[in-house]
């Protein structure tokens, strides 16, 4: 962890010279090749409540949980790429809202940088408090101690380097999630007795809870119906919920990772980033939802019971029974588990210099995007206007430490409501839910005009919060979990909820957007050059080699992804 | 521009994980049959992958070297010979070792200008509001 901590930290130093204007600091100042930001796309995204988190899918829902990649990731990053980063790259613009501000008005921007920098900075804090609980738990360390420091290491190599700093280390912190985490893979498969025995073991698992024989190994069999498969959604709502609603809305919008492609030195580069970074992102299922699914069924040291992960506490530490009278086990902890039952001191260090470096890096993450949305989005637009650009470099700077202790105010507040976690990130699938319909008539329809959008957004989170409101999971109580405004139908489970909750939020934006737009007036044609399709000459975009196309690169990309579903089906 | 990027970064990574290698195989050797391996299947792993985090580290500077070598070699040719210069107006290409990536590079630059200039009132505006060029 030193070495890890002197690596950061000299890779910031090492950039300080650079920082000489905003543009540097703030948007990287747009020189850095395709593999780099890639790779730095797919680090930023995998914060360790995705290691963790997916792990924690992957015991719960086995291969299935690898929809979340390829179908809930993949098809999104790779229309990005060849779709949207034209318009992203090409306009100039240096956010996403800012983006927003060019295609539509000033009151559209806004709305997205607000909520944008809220959501940012209380996900950076959630993610602080998971990882200072973590910590405590596997190696008894302080939860102020692990919070304060992390904090203070990304806020020193983000401080000197800027976003290229962020960035570098999201590719260092790639390699080492990979190193750190592809021995557990490794050592977990030997210890069940291979992928065949995992098999078996997955199948006798399956059968206890419950399940189909077959549904802990396959990804597709059972989709046709909700009760059929572990994750408890039919298929339209899996590839229309979450493969295109949740996936798009997220990939092709969340300033986070286009900030990373936005840093690219060229289109073409732009264009590859999302897809170099789909293709390490196909395979990490193998990296992340193995552990989990290994925690599963391998078997304890000592006891020789089945499965290593321990059952989920009650209120008064007496474990959780559902109401089939099974143990409720605590899934979050597959992961860890894994790591400690597997590594041998020294591995042991690395894997979880690996999972702190996965925490940190969704924290730089956040952090670059914050200061950047604020900076430019919020301050620069409506706090002072024509400052020099020395002053906004002050305030990006400025800007970082804030939003750093904002962020760890959040992870504290975190700690003192747990619901309001839940309540927080229920509030942020709202906003986000509809954002890909705005920003699909915004680049691919010129009628589309900046009120249709601003009435739209807000459409869609209120057609978002209703049908939550209406509707709720089975087995749950009205209150956070939906049903607040009464109780019109009940769905078999949390995910096919959310599923359809996405489903109605992008409908009802596009629809108001629509119909707003055709009764308010557009922007005149010219202005929009660049920022819509219809508008943008396409020969700007030609690479002369076949190889070297984005185009290429995003059929070998798709064409994998599909023989990967095949495969597991 | 890009390369130097390219070899700065390369070279830090090198160097952590050649560290990190250092230290895994060093543990690994001095705990040769330490029962704490029974977890790990009786596979010494802090030896074995310690060596493949070594050797990519030391693979990823041995890169960053080679990249290194290749600008500095170009900063000092100087200007090309006759027979090079020829060479160049006849295929088109510059010398072996150029930086290649360059002229493409600036290509796309060019075209995303095209795109960028038809919004040329909507580009003052934002000069203005920035106070950066570009």
């Amino acid at each position: 962890m030193a070495v890890y901590f002197a690596a950061v930290l000299g890779v910031g130093w090492m950039l300080r010279r650079r920082m000489t204007t905003s543009g540097e600091f703030l948007i990287a100042g747009r020189s850095l090749p395709a593999w780099v930001t890639g790779l730095a796309f797919i680090s930023a995204n995998l914060g360790a409540q995705e290691v963790i988190g997916m792990g924690a899918s992957g015991a719960k829902y086995g291969i299935a949980t690898s929809h979340f990649y390829w179908i809930g990731a993949i098809p999104a990053m790779v229309f990005v790429g060849i779709f949207m980063m034209p318009f992203y790259y090409g306009s100039r613009a240096r956010s996403v809202p800012e983006y927003l501000k060019l295609r539509f008005d000033e009151k559209t921007r806004t709305l997205n940088a607000v909520s944008f920098a809220v959501m940012t900075v209380f996900s950076s804090g959630i993610s602080m408090y998971a990882m200072g609980k973590l910590f405590n738990l596997l190696l008894g360390w302080s939860f102020n101690v692990s919070i304060w420091v992390s904090a203070a290491i990304v806020l020193g190599y983000v401080l000197f380097g800027g976003l290229t700093s962020a960035i570098y280390n999201e590719v260092l912190q790639f390699f080492l999630i990979v190193f750190g985490f592809a021995p557990l893979v490794f050592l977990g498969l030997r210890a069940v007795g291979g992928w065949h025995g995992l098999q078996a073991k997955l199948t006798d698992a399956a059968i206890l809870r419950g399940l189909p024989a077959g549904s802990l190994n396959h990804a597709w069999q059972g989709m046709g119906h909700a009760s059929t498969n572990p994750i408890g959604v039919e298929w339209f709502g899996l590839v229309m919920g979450l493969g295109f609603v949740l996936s798009f809305g997220y990939w092709c919008t969340d300033f986070l990772v286009v900030q990373r492609a936005m840093a690219a030195d060229s289109m073409t580069a732009a264009r590859r980033t999302p897809l170099i970074a789909a293709l390490p992102k196909m395979f990490f299922p193998f990296l992340v939802i193995l552990p989990g699914m290994i925690a599963l069924v391998l078997s304890a040291k000592g006891s020789g019971a089945m499965g290593i992960i321990p059952a989920k506490l009650g209120a008064g530490g007496a474990p959780l029974v559902d109401q089939a009278g099974r143990t409720v086990l605590d899934y979050d902890l597959a992961t860890p588990m894994m790591l400690i039952r597997l590594f041998p001191s020294g591995m042991l260090g690395l894997g979880l210099t690996a999972l702190l470096a996965s925490f940190m890096s969704g924290m730089a993450g956040n952090v670059t995007a914050f200061n950047t949305v604020w900076t430019y989005d919020i301050y620069q637009s409506h706090i002072r206007r024509n400052a020099s650009d020395a002053h906004y470099l002050w305030m990006g700077r400025a800007s970082t430490v804030g939003g750093v202790l904002l962020a760890i105010a959040a992870a504290y507040v975190a700690g003192a409501f747990n619901n309001i976690m839940e309540l927080l990130q229920l509030v942020f699938a709202f906003v986000n839910a509809p954002l890909f319909a705005t920003f699909l008539l915004g680049m691919f329809w010129k009628r589309s005009t900046g009120h249709g959008a601003f009435i739209g957004l807000i459409s869609g989170t209120l057609g978002a919060m209703i049908h939550h409101g209406l509707t709720l999971p089975e087995g749950a109580v009205a209150g956070i979990k939906g049903g607040f405004f009464g109780h019109l139908h009940t769905y078999p489970s949390e995910m096919a909820q959310t599923f359809w909750t996405a489903i109605v939020a992008w409908v009802s934006c596009f629809v108001v957007t629509i119909v707003v737009s055709l009764m308010t007036r557009p922007r005149p044609e010219p202005e929009l050059v660049g920022l819509v399709y219809s508008l943008t000459p396409h020969e700007a975009q030609e690479e002369k080699r076949w190889t070297h196309r984005p185009a290429t690169l995003a059929i070998v990309v798709l064409a994998m992804t599909v023989i990967l579903n095949l495969i597991f089906r | 521009m890009s390369i130097v990027m390219a070899t700065d970064i390369r070279q830090p990574i090198g160097w952590l994980f050649s560290a990190l290698g250092v230290i895994l195989v060093g543990y690994g050797l001095t705990t040769g049959g330490n029962p704490m391996y029974e977890r790990s299947e009786g596979v010494n792993i802090n030896l074995y992958w310690g060596l493949i985090i070594l050797i990519f580290g030391l693979l990823l500077l041995l890169l960053a070297w080679r990249g290194r070598r290749r600008i500095l070699g170009l900063t000092a040719r100087g200007t090309p010979t006759p027979a090079e210069e020829a060479r160049e107006r006849a295929t088109g290409m510059p010398p072996r070792g150029a930086l290649r990536t360059a002229p493409r590079r600036e290509a796309e630059r060019e075209t995303g200008e095209i795109v960028f200039r038809a919004r040329r009132r909507e580009r003052r505006r934002l000069r203005r509001l920035s106070g950066e060029g570009r």
